[in-house]
């Protein structure tokens, strides 16, 4: 492996990781890397289907958007599809390998053998997956699933571990928080073990509405306030701050970048103007350069 | 049995005003005489009614609540007009004035106490918003002096309960070591608004009471976790934004009223009322 990682993992579902990871992917590569984003895990009713067939994230395809490359299976080696009817295909590296698995059912059918094997196989998939992109780029921005930890939620809980921390732990890469809530952050680490507490070097703050508001009520300027709140949630949580990104009007007129269920895509065409236009605006609120040192 | 509740936010934007138009619906729906109240609104949105200038969210909960509005449900009126410039209404009225002073606490205090006491004798039930997040250290003035005063000084005033309005489970647990002893004795539970997981379960084709044990579950772990009482997890519904601090286009009353309609029907089923009662 030789390229950098760094990995982005949120407070929660919808806390803007993966448009985070696409706005990472398009300002490390505006500074000239060649970026890939990386997901193990992506649960998704909306997936993009390539030349060969393949079955994957569309997220990941935004992503590989932002940082310039074609859409790769390996961006996201194990996708859950979700169907209607309470349904899922398990898809590993594009193919299915379980097709229209719902819970109850398959419970009944001895589902807690196969499990084990599943996992193993998602675990592969994903390290071979993960070397491949490592060795051909020079950043990978991985993106976790769900929030960092679930505590007691069987099945969903050990596809969290594994998605998270499992992936920080096995690829060796530091960990920034994503969310809007920094509040949260305290209890949500104090689940965690202090080896996997270590890798948390960061947070940025999305969306984060408060320094926009106070510049509207004093008349003062935006930064002043973020650096303000910057220092003063540092101290609250321990976590070094890499950004407050206000809330982009642009990105709320287009459909969810990474829903659970089925829905519309993000056409590819208006997104690569988006995200260019948004980088563009994120950059004067983001340490890019603190990002890129934590990266290893 | 308090008279007063006060919905106090972990933070802005959490659901707040949307959760009391519901509060005030389905408590309306028992059969109680209710009233909304905000002893301090700062937002852009704002209705004129008989009298004067009233916040819109409070407007808005008032019809929920079946009941006219009134500007006693709203004594004090903030509205931004950037640049550092404020109107400032004084139940209704419009005060001379475009700056923040420091002597505006004290008078408001009687306005708010005078309101309260009145409000308190003609309805069965006082559900009160707070302001933002009810206390984070990170915020400084001038927010956080309208903060204080919107959500720690109306509860003294009122002598209130509070409900903890949150959408994300964890904050909770942090926002109550922020808190005096006396203050956290007011803190009944909290409300987690906003929890995708149950609408992805029923809109995935499973049934209802799936979604509904989905929430149960989550709630009572978390609050064993963080030593905080859930007393409902509602799942998240489309809503407008009733009480925004910057410059919004106004919607209309009527639309306004028929999503949070459909967003009762939508949260019914999760609603603890009883549990909630029980607080009081």
């Amino acid at each position: 492996m030789t390229a950098k990682k760094l990995m982005v993992q949120g407070t929660f579902t919808g806390a803007g990781k993966s448009f985070l990871v696409a706005l990472l992917c398009r300002i490390f590569r505006e500074e000239g890397y060649r970026v890939a984003p990386f997901k193990l895990l992506n649960w998704t009713g909306v997936v993009y289907r390539d030349e060969e067939g393949r079955e994957f994230g569309y997220s990941q395809v935004l992503q590989a958007v932002a940082a310039g490359i074609k859409p790769d299976y390996r961006t996201n080696p194990f996708t859950p599809k979700t169907l209607p009817g309470g349904k899922l295909d398990l898809l590993i590296e594009g193919r299915p390998v379980y097709r229209g698995y719902s819970f109850p059912w398959t419970l009944l059918k001895g589902w807690t053998i196969r499990r084990r094997r599943i996992l193993g196989k998602v675990k592969e998939a994903g390290k071979r997956c993960f070397e491949d992109l490592a060795s051909e780029h020079d950043i990978v921005v991985i993106e976790g699933s769900g929030p960092s930890k679930v505590l007691w939620m069987g099945f969903y809980t050990q596809m969290i571990e594994i998605a998270n921390q499992w992936v920080a732990e096995t690829f060796d890469a530091p960990v920034i928080l994503v969310g809007r809530c920094p509040q949260v952050v305290p209890p949500l680490l104090s689940h965690l073990r202090p080896e996997q507490r270590e890798r948390f070097k960061g947070m940025v703050l999305n969306p984060f509405v408060a320094p926009r508001v106070l510049s509207y009520l004093t008349g003062k300027k935006e930064r002043e306030f973020e650096k303000e709140f910057a220092e003063g949630v540092e101290k609250e949580i321990g976590l070094k701050v890499y950004g407050i990104l206000p809330f982009f009007e642009e990105l709320s007129k287009l459909p969810p970048l990474d829903p659970i269920l089925y829905g519309e895509k993000v056409p590819l065409g208006a997104w690569e103007k988006v995200i260019s236009k948004i980088a563009k605006e994120a950059r004067k609120h983001l340490d890019v350069e603190g990002l890129l040192r934590i990266a290893k | 049995m308090a008279k007063f509740l006060l919905v106090q936010g972990t933070d802005f934007g959490v659901g707040k005003s949307t959760l009391v138009s519901l509060l005030c619906r389905a408590l309306r729906n028992k059969g109680f005489k209710v009233s909304p109240f905000k002893s301090l609104a700062l937002t852009t949105l704002t209705e004129e009614v008989e009298g004067g200038e009233m916040a819109f969210a409070q407007v808005v909960q008032a019809r929920m609540a079946g009941v006219e509005p009134d500007l006693r449900m709203n004594p004090i009126l903030v509205r931004p007009k950037g640049g550092g410039r404020m109107d400032f209404f004084v139940r209704g009225k419009k005060i001379p004035s475009s700056k923040m002073r420091s002597e505006f606490l004290a008078e408001w205090e009687e306005e708010v106490r005078e309101c309260l006491s009145q409000l308190c004798q003609e309805f069965d039930l006082v559900i009160a918003e707070g302001m933002g997040p009810a206390r984070a250290p990170y915020y400084r003035e001038p927010l956080s002096s309208f903060l204080e005063f919107a959500n720690w000084r109306t509860a003294e005033l009122a002598d209130a309960k509070i409900i903890l309005c949150t959408d994300e489970v964890e904050a909770p647990t942090r926002f109550l070591s922020y808190l005096s002893e006396q203050e956290r004795r007011r803190v009944e539970g909290a409300i987690l608004t906003k929890f995708e997981l149950s609408n992805v379960v029923t809109e995935w084709g499973y049934r209802e009471m799936a979604g509904k044990a989905m929430a149960r579950w989550f709630g009572w772990v978390y609050g064993r976790v963080g030593e905080v009482k859930f007393l409902s997890v509602l799942p998240e519904s489309e809503g407008p934004q009733l009480d925004p601090l910057l410059p919004s286009p106004k919607p209309s009353l009527d639309s306004v009223l028929r999503t949070l309609e459909e967003a009762m029907q939508r949260v019914e089923g999760y609603l603890r009322v009883k549990k909630i009662l029980g607080a009081l």
